[in-house]
């Protein structure tokens, strides 16, 4: 049968169901979304809890109830994830099984794993205030303990700095990070109330892609979610950043990394999305790509190079990294290529090179498991065209080059951050040895 | 032609992998999957980072640290046209990797099958590298290599090298090193090249919406008739006891101590199957006996000094090792006499039999549901040929497994005298050098 995309059903105020059958898989799955504006409250909440909320369970409730309790049942796949969306935190609850139809001796993984999430998000473990989850202090310090690290590694701060400067004085500024001393200090009772007000707050949208049609799934949706007591609103997930007067240049020096970061930030009032689109595509996608050929191609100035697109907040950011000496040269190669696109002469095969290879992807993205599925899930909360038949879904008409040209001169320079690595390459130094 | 055939079921999924030895020597694996849409091809030539010494039909050479991996990025310079442009122009994705025992160049593409699959082959037999090409491409993985040193544990990974086994190739980075790196010249890549880019050193795996006929077809079109040539790594031997019990390292980007504990054994010239045998009992040993499920993970989470998390793998190149690292230790001399206490209960009480019962189901669990796709299937056809098996042996293997087969392995798989502690202690600037020579 292949796959099949069925219609939304609407299981509350603010929370949808999308159920797609792909018969090449024998898994089942669901991923559902939780939208939370960004505050530095939320993330703290959704941040913990995406630690605590697989033990919330009074029947696998530590660590090491819990892993056996997932390989008793065919190691089914049960995480949560948090990122952000523009100014929106998204904790994604991600659940995956093996098709009862490939378990053995008549068990139903399906119902095992249902009825465990039905304890985890409706009914956890508490007393009456907050989590009671046993190993809480132990999580706990394994979230502050992952903060210490990422305090330690300059590289991972470095999306967070580039973000303050960017969006400063928006939600979207706020750091992605808990300072280790805070995670600290989290108790049961936020993390429990974090729930609570997900529950009755967050836009929630469900999508699952199914092994065969099984009515059990969209009728546990329909009564665990149909029941929540809900207090919200639509949210709009599109929020353009303002623009700067004039763009601001950022350089920091960091003594522990050697290989140099850059990224140039442009930001756009209004461009139609299928046009930027096209635009990233001509900038990063493959070998052909303009920042590819350009920077790595021609002058050798880097190993990766790349485009952020945050189409929440009208911003596209081009990264790269390099070695220190060649920062400006590679500013400049930067914005000679958003030139290019304003002047529309980048080279005709190009886009025919584009067409094939967003082929490619589309193609690639159905074949994958769940692939479909995060399709669907991109495109919804954006409020873009759903493509429900194959031929339609890989469907790509190439931009002209006016439009190109259009929409290019809309991209304004906001940002210019580098953080100049100034490590040495190539350390040796001897270990020091101890006989015990 | 007569070409004999192999059949490979996976015996759980009833999924079909077809083996085909070529004339040329190559080896084609095939898993037809006309339900998806993609192809996803890869040829894994057996060669790789820590290939360093060789001998060639009875000739010793040499290479330095980082060839393998500078061949593959040398590879897709063709005559006219960057071979990744190429690629991009058919609608294909390719790509490259090189490990410490191969390197596979690889295409995924929507349309036009067989014409990828005849470029990837022409990609790897035809070499245009000039002096010009090497010399821009030194830049680009110089630049590589730093992103690689940017991160935690680069540095401690390679001086547990070099301090368990000096002199051996696992001391090297699959990249190189900067000197190296500098010093790589055209010959040197030309030489590793005929000696090691013959067909009879290398396969070919092909998965999704293609035929056995459309490859074969595609192979015997495109690839040239080269005489087989009999290449071999040669390893120095391993010194594996460890010149003492414990180390202090320095590692970048640290927040606090960690403390790492190895075991090896040495497996060089075993056979395929006792080497997998090693891997695959070491790994069901450490989950049955430190996994997330035993009681020991339980109790050091709950005792003080064990405070995050814990990180077990084993590999099976030339030597097995199994380590656990455990973040901020307060004592690490404890933590290690925990694990030798543990590991010498298990040997002389036996492993939990229920836990293991519940392993199998999980490893039931992957075999039925993570092998199906045209990526994972062409990964799994060339994975499993380096390891000397079919696609599904391994599957089979891990599902013939007795508990009183890893029970007798323990001993020779963590010997108390091949045990070893690492120390890795934040590298804070203003400290002064070996102060923390006493562990």
């Amino acid at each position: 049968m292949g796959l099949v995309l069925k219609e939304t059903v609407r299981l509350n105020d603010e929370i949808d169901y999308t159920e797609i059958i792909d018969t090449r898989y024998h898994l089942n799955a669901f991923k559902a979304d939780f939208y939370m504006p960004f505050t530095k409250e939320n993330l703290y909440g959704m941040m913990f809890l995406t630690h605590l909320f697989p033990y919330g369970d009074p029947a696998c409730d530590t660590k090491r109830k819990e892993t056996l309790w997932g390989m008793a049942n065919y190691d089914p796949v049960i995480e949560t994830a948090l990122n952000s969306a523009g100014d929106f935190l998204v904790l994604t609850l991600h659940c995956e099984w093996l098709d009862d139809a490939c378990v053995p001796d008549g068990e139903s993984v399906t119902d095992e794993v249902l009825s465990h999430i039905r304890v985890l998000l409706f009914a956890p473990e508490t007393d009456g205030k907050g989590y009671a989850i046993p190993e809480f202090e132990e999580l706990r310090d394994i979230l502050a303990n992952n903060m210490e690290y990422e305090e330690y590694n300059p590289l991972s701060g470095i999306n967070s700095r580039i973000n303050r400067i960017c969006f400063r004085g928006e939600p979207s500024e706020t750091e992605y990070h808990i300072p280790s001393e805070e995670a600290r200090e989290i108790t049961p009772e936020a993390a429990y109330q974090m729930l609570q007000t997900m529950l009755r707050e967050a836009q929630i949208r469900i999508y699952a892609t199914l092994a065969a049609e099984n009515p059990v799934v969209l009728s546990w949706m329909q009564t665990q979610f149909g029941a929540i007591s809900r207090r919200t609103s639509p949210l709009c997930f599109v929020r353009p950043s303002r623009i700067k007067e004039k763009p601001e240049n950022v350089c920091e020096q960091f003594d522990d990394f050697t290989q140099s970061i850059v990224a140039v930030v442009y930001k756009y009032e209004d461009a139609p999305m299928r046009d930027i689109i096209y635009l990233c595509d001509l900038l990063d996608i493959g070998p052909e790509s303009l920042l590819f050929q350009n920077l790595r191609e021609k002058h050798s100035l880097c190993y990766s190079c790349g485009i952020d697109f945050e189409p929440e907040k009208h911003t596209v950011t081009v990264t790269c990294q390099t070695d220190r000496e060649h920062i400006d040269e590679v500013i400049a190669l930067i914005e000679d290529q958003i030139e290019i696109l304003r002047n529309g002469t980048y080279p005709e095969e190009l886009v025919s090179v584009i067409v094939k290879s967003s082929y490619m992807e589309r193609v690639a993205l159905w074949d994958r498991f769940f692939g479909f599925g995060d399709y669907v899930r991109t495109q919804v909360p954006l409020g873009l065209e759903v493509r429900k038949d194959f031929a339609e879904y890989v469907k790509y008409t190439p931009c002209s080059r006016e439009t190109v040209m259009q929409c290019a001169k809309q991209l304004v320079l906001d940002t210019v951050y580098a953080a100049e690595g100034l490590a040495p390459a190539d350390e040796e130094e001897e270990p020091d040895d101890d006989d015990a | 032609m007569t070409m004999h055939k192999r059949i490979d079921e996976n015996p759980f999924t009833g999924c079909r992998c077809t083996e085909v030895r070529h004339e040329s020597g190559l080896i084609v694996r095939v898993c037809e999957l006309p339900d998806f849409h993609t192809v996803s091809m890869k040829l894994c030539v057996r060669f790789g980072g820590l290939d360093l010494h060789y001998r060639t039909d009875g000739t010793e050479f040499h290479v330095l640290p980082g060839t393998a991996h500078f061949l593959e990025h040398q590879l897709f310079e063709n005559k006219d046209i960057n071979a990744l442009s190429a690629f991009s122009k058919l609608g294909a994705e390719a790509n490259a990797c090189t490990d410490g025992i191969s390197t596979v160049y690889e295409a995924h593409t929507a349309e036009n099958p067989c014409e990828v699959l005849a470029l990837l082959l022409k990609t790897v037999q035809e070499p245009a590298f000039t002096d010009k090409t090497v010399s821009k491409e030194r830049g680009i993985i110089m630049s590589e290599l730093r992103q690689a040193m940017d991160h935690p544990f680069f540095k401690a990974k390679l001086q547990m090298r070099q301090i368990r086994c000096p002199g051996h190739p696992e001391c090297e980075d699959v990249l190189g090193n900067m000197k190296s790196l500098s010093e790589i010249s055209r010959d040197m890549l030309m030489q590793a090249y005929s000696h090691w880019y013959t067909p009879n050193n290398m396969l070919l795996s092909c998965a999704g919406n293609i035929t056995l006929e459309e490859v074969l077809e595609t192979v015997d079109r495109v690839l040239e008739r080269i005489p087989p040539r009999q290449t071999e790594a040669l390893f120095p031997p391993v010194k594996l006891i460890p010149p003492q019990r414990s180390a202090v390292l320095r590692e970048r980007h640290i927040s606090a101590p960690l403390t790492a504990i190895e075991y090896a054994c040495d497996l060089t010239g075993k056979p395929p199957e006792e080497r997998y045998y090693s891997w695959m009992y070491s790994t069901l040993a450490c989950d049955l006996i430190f996994g997330d499920m035993t009681e020991f993970e339980e109790e050091m989470l709950h005792s003080d000094m064990y405070s995050s998390a814990k990180q077990i793998y084993s590999s099976s190149t030339n030597f097995c090792t199994t380590v656990f690292l455990a973040v901020s230790v307060q004592d690490s001399e404890q933590y290690m006499n925990a694990v030798f206490c543990e590991l010498e209960n298990a040997k002389r009480k036996g492993l939990d039999a229920e836990l293991f019962r519940i392993i199998m189901r999980s490893a039931y669990a992957n075999a039925c549901s993570k092998q199906g796709t045209p990526n994972n299937m062409a990964g799994l056809m060339y994975a499993s040929w380096l390891d000397g098996f079919q696609p599904f042996d391994t599957v089979r293997l891990y599902h013939a497994c007795r508990l009183s087969d890893i029970e007798k392995a323990l001993p020779s798989l963590f010997p108390q005298e091949q045990c070893m502690r690492f120390d890795l202690l934040p590298d804070s600037s203003g400290e002064e050098e070996g102060e923390d020579g006493n562990v």
